[in-house]
């Protein structure tokens, strides 16, 4: 006797459920009386709200850190051009 | 998940879930339907707890299995299940639905972990992956489960044969 053998055995001894089957209607009539059940920790909507209006805090935060990076950049460079500027005056008013 | 979703699984997995608690309750499709409604209404108190690692199936007979583990640990549920395994369809006055009776007499001398698995397995077609996570029993333990029911199965079979 085959493992098909008993396989098929099993298979063939599924029976459809009766026509008049009340089931799905009584699960959902018992889950209406259920109360909704609790979100996972930090799921709520409320925890959404708050979550949305950190990242958009966030945002701003690396938005003005760039720039003020840059500007920082471009401080630094007007600063080297103008010392240089000055270092080259400086030296050509002597030598000159 | 929503209300909706959930239900939308449910009536997509009810049918082979009551057919698996009806082979585990010897036929007792009333029994067998109080322990899926039961899993039903835990499973969506939980159904947050869902991670999809598996499938909405696969995780609603697990519940469900515990369910009817628990069920058969009560001492009352106990008798109620092995009574109704030595009682006719005309005796107890319920109708068997969702498995023959042929299959029910043919699994009735079986332990109770031999049916979990030949149902799951057979009847279900589950993998032994997915046994494992159903039961949460090891894989070791599923195959010689598998084996001894597979053999107490060909010995029934024959002795009806002949």
């Amino acid at each position: 006797m085959t493992d098909k053998y008993i396989k098929d055995f099993l298979q063939s001894g599924k029976v459809p459920p009766p026509e008049n089957d009340k089931f799905i209607e009584d699960v959902i009539r018992q889950l209406d009386l259920l109360p909704q059940p609790a979100s996972d920790p930090g799921n709520s909507q409320e925890d959404g709200d708050i979550r949305v209006r950190l990242e958009k805090l966030d945002a701003a935060r690396k938005a003005l850190s760039r720039r003020i990076r840059i500007s920082a950049f471009s401080l630094g460079i007007i600063s080297v051009s103008s010392a240089s500027l000055l270092v080259m005056s400086v030296l050509m008013f002597f030598f000159l | 998940m929503t209300k909706d979703e959930f239900i939308d699984h449910i009536a997509a997995s009810h049918e082979p879930l009551r057919r698996f608690l009806t082979g585990l309750c010897c036929g007792n499709g009333d029994l067998a339907d109080d322990i899926a409604q039961d899993a039903i209404l835990k499973a969506y108190l939980a159904m947050n707890s869902f991670k999809r690692q598996s499938s909405f199936r696969t995780w609603l007979f697990s519940i469900a299995y515990h369910c009817f583990v628990d069920a058969a640990k009560q001492n009352r549920e106990h008798v109620r299940i092995e009574e109704l395994s030595n009682i006719s369809e005309e005796e107890s006055g319920h109708q068997l639905s969702f498995l023959t009776e042929e299959l029910i007499l043919a699994i009735e001398g079986l332990s109770q972990n031999e049916k979990t698995v030949i149902l799951l397995f057979y009847l279900e077609e589950y993998s032994i992956r997915e046994i494992e996570k159903i039961t949460g029993m090891p894989s070791g333990t599923i195959r010689s489960h598998l084996s001894r029911a597979r053999a107490h199965l060909r010995k029934k079979l024959q002795e009806s044969q002949q």
